[in-house]
């Protein structure tokens, strides 16, 4: 794969459910190592196009192309293996299990195989457990989350827990992540701590991410390209400065309750 | 009446132990594929009657017939959800639907098994031995054996959920498909382990069950009320609530015969499952299920 070529390459994607076509042609790139946005107003079809991507929806058209890789229709666990994962909108987690074990839970994808040497001898690790184990903890430290890594994940506030789902995200060893309004229900002072990690990962691990966020200022102080939806389709993509400029967009917006709550 | 008999408790504890190991499989089974399996006690009834035939038929001892009868029986449930189960989860058949299709399993292996061995108390070539007096309650060396089996595998089950990645991916599946699945899980893999785990213990309560008791065609699905109201008392989906709660009827299932008719048993449990459906449908452990 050469320099240019993105990392995820979506052309004519087509979600129907019913008379209702909820992407309708959506054409979009993310580039490797970028922090890509996907805005719009209220069902523009952006979580459904996220769904879709991710294995949830079987697409009615178009393309899903991701690292050279066709994963149109492809089931959620094919598209974690690829090296897509995502998070959902309220911080989920696994509330009756320990910080540590939902890091684990990412783990499982990347171990082929073996769950037979996993369920005898209770303290005899596979080495896939052991390096699931080491990574988790590494995790752990690098988020800060290392002081509560044995509480339930029901016992955390909402901020720890979205950071304990970006961390379960990571531990699937992801090339894309894709955030779905990440900032929703967070208080401010927590959502500039998710900034900050979101960059992080993007500087210090090379992550990529495409974000569906209404928050107009997260959006236009992280992201570096954004694309923006109506009515299923894209209808424009560009730089932040490029997009806050663009007629169609503004139209779209003026026309629309711009920042009203989240989408279905 | 005369003071409490302390042989009530050690006889529940026994009929507890078994219920509990019976009941963590058909939690763990909903848990994960989000149907009440109503044939679960016929998997109970087909393992037993596989120790049966390697015990008595093939003449094998009794332990190693439980270990024929175990994988014989938990490959038939995996085949029966290859068949039948998972055909209709892929065309999005809900709760209900699996429901009413394990009741014509049900009622079709328990009558293959009637026409096969006939309806007749059957025993496996196991000597009972003599009842040996401990603190004044009267315990046989083979039901010692029954508790300590039962506990053993209670471990197991905790060491497998908390230790192992396997464990770990089948709470989270239990707990939320969706995040599980964008985790990178494969349900159909955790299904069918689910099954394998489930039914394994629930063959083990089947055989231990015969060898307290006897063994016919009917066992499983007499069973059944019972388990139920285990996994409810221990909050549907959770199997420590399951064990704990496989024990707590097992108890009050027995220590009720110093009250009233040994007859009354199943309304016992019957009682209890209603009564903790009203006061707390989230089971005795409550909401970290």
């Amino acid at each position: 794969m050469s320099e240019q070529d993105p990392l995820l390459d979506v052309q004519g994607l087509k979600k129907h459910f019913g008379g209702v076509k909820a992407v309708d042609g959506l054409d979009f790139t993310v580039e490797q190592n970028s922090i890509t946005g996907l805005i719009g107003p209220n069902g523009a079809g952006k979580t459904t196009s996220f769904r879709t991507i991710a294995g949830f929806h079987e697409p009615d058209g178009g393309t899903v192309t991701f690292d050279g890789q066709d994963l149109t229709g492809a089931d959620p666990a094919t598209v974690v293996e690829a090296g897509i994962t995502r998070t959902f909108q309220e911080a989920r987690t696994f509330p009756s299990m320990s910080v540590f074990e939902n890091l684990l839970v990412g783990a499982v994808g990347n171990r082929g195989e073996q769950l037979i040497p996993a369920s005898i001898g209770a303290s005899q690790y596979s080495e896939d457990e052991r390096r699931a184990i080491e990574r988790a903890d590494e995790l752990l430290e690098y988020t800060g989350l290392e002081s509560v890594r044995d509480q339930q994940a029901s016992e955390l506030g909402v901020g720890e827990r979205k950071l304990v789902e970006i961390a379960r995200a990571l531990m699937t060893e992801p090339d894309l992540i894709l955030l779905d309004e990440p900032m929703a229900g967070l208080p401010r002072d927590v959502t500039q701590d998710v900034i900050e990690y979101i960059q992080r990962l993007r500087e210090e691990r090379t992550q990529t991410f495409l974000i569906v966020e209404h928050d107009m200022d997260v959006i236009m102080n992280i992201c570096d390209r954004i694309t923006v939806m109506e009515a299923g389709r894209d209808i424009a993509s560009g730089t932040p400065a490029e997009i806050k400029r663009d007629e169609g967009v503004i139209e779209a917006y003026l026309g629309s309750d711009a920042d009203t709550g989240g989408e279905q | 009446m005369v003071a409490f008999d302390p042989q009530y408790l050690v006889n529940g504890v026994i009929v507890g132990s078994t219920i509990a190991l019976a009941a963590v499989g058909l939690t763990m089974i909903f848990g994960i594929l989000n149907f009440i399996n109503f044939a679960h006690g016929e998997y109970l009834t087909v393992g037993a009657y596989a120790a049966f035939v390697a015990n008595v038929t093939l003449g094998l001892p009794i332990p190693v017939a439980l270990l024929v009868a175990v994988p014989i029986t938990a490959g038939f449930a995996v085949a029966i959800d290859r068949v039948v189960y998972y055909p209709l989860r892929e065309r999005g058949l809900g709760g209900v639907g699996l429901l009413i299709t394990s009741v014509g399993l049900s009622i079709a292996l328990r009558n293959t098994i009637e026409i096969i061995w006939g309806s007749k108390l059957r025993d496996y070539a196991v000597p009972s031995g003599q009842a040996m007096t401990i603190a004044g309650v009267r315990i046989t060396a083979l039901q010692i054996i029954i508790i300590l089996v039962a506990v053993l595998l209670m471990v197991v089950v905790h060491l497998l959920l908390t230790r192992t990645i396997l464990g770990i991916s089948m709470r989270a599946t239990s707990s939320n498909k969706a995040l599980a699945l964008s985790s990178g899980i494969e349900t159909e893999r955790i299904i069918r382990w689910t099954w394998i785990i489930g039914i394994s213990l629930t063959v083990v309560a089947g055989v231990l069950i015969g060898l307290n008791t006897s063994i016919r065609p009917s066992m499983g699905f007499r069973l059944l009320l019972v388990m139920f109201a285990a996994v409810i008392l221990g909050g549907i989906g959770d199997p420590y609530g399951a064990m704990l709660g496989g024990l707590s009827i097992g108890i009050a299932q027995e220590v009720s015969v110093a009250f009233v008719s040994a007859s009354y048993k199943p309304a016992i449990a019957f009682a209890i499952m209603v009564l903790m459906l009203l006061w707390r449908p989230e089971g005795i452990r409550g909401e970290n299920a």
